[in-house]
């Protein structure tokens, strides 16, 4: 897990709508390849660090780098997946899976590419059908290999799961995983779910409550496939959950 | 099922017209007035007219085809304008800001309340596109504004996230996802076109037209052609909106479907 120049570079950064500080003082590396989860309190801040490490906000201060540069995405290549549905309701799974390709202008190999992708999220055999005539969990995929179609230098997952039942939750966690495991993204997944959280990280860095800066960073040692269950998976979560407790205003 | 479903219904609504068709017989056999036709008179005035044609030797046909001519001119020029001022208006708030004190207390002027105006300042076919303009125009236009308005600002940072500028994302997102509301301003804006030709052929000089023929057999106090006149609008008004829901089903099959 050591490389010697890390993909994102997160230094001091803070963030104010007007008067309404959202962070303050964030700053975490990530090297290429790692899978790092932010777990924090309820309206911490978690989406608008997304953002801005994404490129769709601006920062107030400090600085982010993703392989040296300054987020960008007219320049760099980024995978954002939403925590709301996301797909383009006019266009059919294999359209969705294609848009970021269109806009980038890589027409040459497209085609391919597209079909790579659904192949990667188990999709084949939906290429024509329109987002409303599939399920919810299958509409993440399409997300997802949407995402993923443009080859992004990071992907960035916004509590991708957290409208999706227990089951197909389950299911995507797995799936999420091997496709980690196949194609190395360097990535951060924000999500409120400690158990998702110890599941799919390397690292889970806890964020504070708002105005959000990183708490702590947890390193999970664990062999893949984890097990829910385990002694050391509850360990962690329970770690975990003791500092998010602290974080929680007092009843 | 559903086809079966379909059957029943369409035999329930028959049914009924049948039963309004048949009271409405027998209460003329107790009025006896030659101002209330029965609906055997009704018909017959629609064959002969459709067949024989009104005083001017003019049929059916000759009326309908002049009035859905005017009326699609003023449609289609309700479209080429409204659509892309929609759009415009749509994209830059600012505009819409220092524009609606013009556009709102506008919108709200019913098509006949022109008619004076228009008579006074406008001569010639111009007349009749202009009234049934003023009628479709404004749903087309507030739909488009609104339909761009919309747009699930989620699918807007969808394509800003993979790069796109300006140009794409109004061309790949705004557009697409205001198009239902757009259609659904074209089919509103049609159906108030249609019913904007009373008032057009009222002050449109030429003999032709559904309305027109109307008006000539006021003036004879012939209840018996007015309906049927009146009758023929309706239909042709009913036909023209299931043949736009037709292509507009078409047109946005990607739409959840919810069937009327």
């Amino acid at each position: 897990m050591t490389t010697e120049t890390p993909c994102i570079v997160a230094k001091n950064v803070s963030k104010h709508f007007d008067k309404l500080q959202i962070l303050n003082d964030a700053s975490f590396e990530a090297s290429e390849g790692e899978f790092l989860c932010f777990v924090g309190p309820s309206g911490c801040g978690k989406t608008t660090l997304l953002k801005i490490v994404s490129g769709l906000e601006s920062l107030s201060s400090g600085s982010i780098l993703i392989r040296g540069e300054p987020p960008n995405p007219k320049v760099q290549s980024i995978g954002f997946v939403f925590q709301e549905f996301s797909l383009f309701p006019w266009r059919s799974v294999w359209d969705n899976v294609k848009f970021g390709l269109e806009i980038k202008g890589s027409i040459g190999d497209s085609g391919s590419r597209v079909k790579e992708m659904i192949d990667l999220v188990g999709l084949s055999g939906f290429e024509k059908y329109y987002p409303h005539q599939i399920s919810g969990g299958m509409c993440k995929r399409v997300a997802i290999a949407r995402s993923l179609a443009v080859d992004p230098s990071v992907l960035l997952m916004d509590e991708p799961f957290g409208d999706l039942d227990a089951q197909t939750r389950w299911i995507m966690h797995r799936e999420l995983y091997s496709i980690h495991e196949k194609l190395r993204k360097t990535t951060l997944f924000v999500t409120h779910n400690v158990e998702e959280a110890v599941y799919l990280a390397d690292r889970v860095i806890v964020l504070t409550k708002r105005p959000a800066s990183t708490k702590q960073t947890i390193s999970i040692d664990l062999e893949r496939p984890r097990y829910e269950l385990s002694e050391q998976f509850v360990r962690y979560r329970e770690q975990i959950l003791k500092l998010l407790r602290e974080e929680v205003p007092q009843i | 099922m559903r086809s079966v479903a379909i059957l029943r219904s369409l035999a329930q609504s028959l049914g009924l017209l049948v039963v309004l068709l048949v009271l409405w017989q027998a209460l003329t056999q107790f009025v006896r007035s030659p101002f209330f036709p029965s609906p055997l008179e009704v018909a017959k005035a629609w064959v002969t007219i459709a067949t024989r044609g009104d005083l001017e030797r003019l049929t059916l046909t000759d009326h309908a085809v002049a009035s859905i001519h005017r009326v699609l001119t003023g449609f289609g020029l309700a479209c080429i304008t409204g659509i892309p001022t929609g759009l415009v208006i749509g994209l830059r708030r600012e505009i819409y800001q220092t524009t609606k004190t013009i556009i709102e207390p506008l919108r709200f002027i019913p098509p006949i309340a022109w008619v004076p105006l228009v008579i006074i300042l406008i001569t010639g076919y111009l007349r009749y596109v202009l009234i049934i303009w003023l009628g479709a125009f404004f749903p087309i236009l507030i739909n488009t504004i609104v339909g761009i308005n919309r747009t699930n600002p989620t699918l807007v940072n969808v394509a800003k996230v993979l790069g796109a500028d300006k140009k794409s994302t109004i061309l790949k997102v705004m557009i697409p996802s205001a198009l239902p509301e757009i259609v659904a301003g074209m089919r509103i804006g049609l159906g108030v076109a249609w019913m904007c030709i009373m008032a057009a052929e009222m002050i449109g000089g030429e003999m032709l037209g559904l309305g027109r023929l109307i008006l000539k057999y006021a003036e004879l106090l012939r209840v018996d052609v007015i309906i049927a006149g009146m009758l023929t609008i309706g239909i042709i008004g009913l036909l023209m909106n299931e043949a736009f829901i037709r292509v507009e089903n078409y047109v946005l099959r990607w739409r959840v479907e919810v069937r009327i």
